[in-house]
């Protein structure tokens, strides 16, 4: 995902950001490190301004466009893109990893175990909505945590 | 877990169109689209708090995104809001248009 060579266009890039929002959306524990906290805290202060300012720009741009004053197009989906990655970003998700993973305590074993139960239990809704609208006591006999 | 999932937004979501004092809508009308949504697991004086992440230490409220598109383009997009709910477990979002002409 990172520029391999170095180009007119990268050579001024400053690629701290770029690698402080992939690590925070790869949930990298690295993150937490004091050297990298500072600054990717900074960026996650601002993301929500950010991204608000994004969906403006998209309102605006979509509306230059159906008038014919804008090439840009900005459709219905590139909308949903920016939210589904702000929930993304805010969760510290990758975009299209399990929704499950946002729960406490959910790590990659307690989603899997989730994902074979819900098929044993043959449950029409896998979302993470249907999980947690089943009974306490469904839940409870997936024994998902050993205690 | 179970208190995790106590508070997870499990939500029952509402959408009409109608015209206001007529029973039905013709291309002219100023239509109103009218969305709802409530916490099913809150009571009624029970307002969500802020959310929860490992990932984002700083507060910040939840809330809905409304996008209102033509759908079947999906290219022209009337509105985008985020809705919040407020004083109460609902929250409501209404807008009223004119979004055909006569003729």
């Amino acid at each position: 995902m990172l520029p391999k060579t170095v180009s007119r266009k990268t050579q001024n890039m400053n690629l701290k950001p770029l690698l402080l929002i992939l690590g925070n959306l790869y949930g990298d524990d690295i993150m937490n490190d004091p050297l990298l906290k500072e600054s990717v805290d900074y960026i996650r202060k601002l993301s929500p301004h950010h991204i608000t300012m994004m969906l403006e720009v998209g309102t605006e741009l979509n509306a230059l466009a159906r008038q014919g004053t804008s090439v840009k197009k900005i459709n219905a989906r590139n909308f949903v893109t920016i939210i589904e990655f702000q929930q993304s970003w805010t969760q510290g998700i990758w975009n299209g990893e399990d929704p499950l993973l946002q729960l406490p305590h959910f790590d990659h074993d307690v989603v899997k175990k989730v994902r074979k139960s819900i098929k044993d239990f043959k449950l029409p809704n896998a979302s993470i909505e249907g999980f947690c609208r089943l009974t306490k006591a469904d839940r409870a006999s997936m024994k998902l945590f050993d205690d | 877990m179970e208190k995790a999932i106590k508070s997870m937004p499990l939500c029952t979501f509402t959408a009409e169109g109608f015209t206001e004092g007529e029973k039905e809508c013709t291309m002219s009308d100023a239509i109103t689209l009218s969305f709802g949504f409530k916490y099913d697991n809150l009571e009624e004086k029970e307002t969500p708090g802020y959310l929860h992440s490992l990932r984002y230490p700083f507060l910040k409220k939840t809330g809905w995104n409304v996008i209102i598109a033509d759908g079947q383009t999906k290219e022209k997009v009337i509105m985008n809001e985020k809705v919040y709910a407020k004083d109460g477990n609902s929250g409501k979002f209404e807008m009223k248009q004119r979004f055909g002409q006569a003729g």
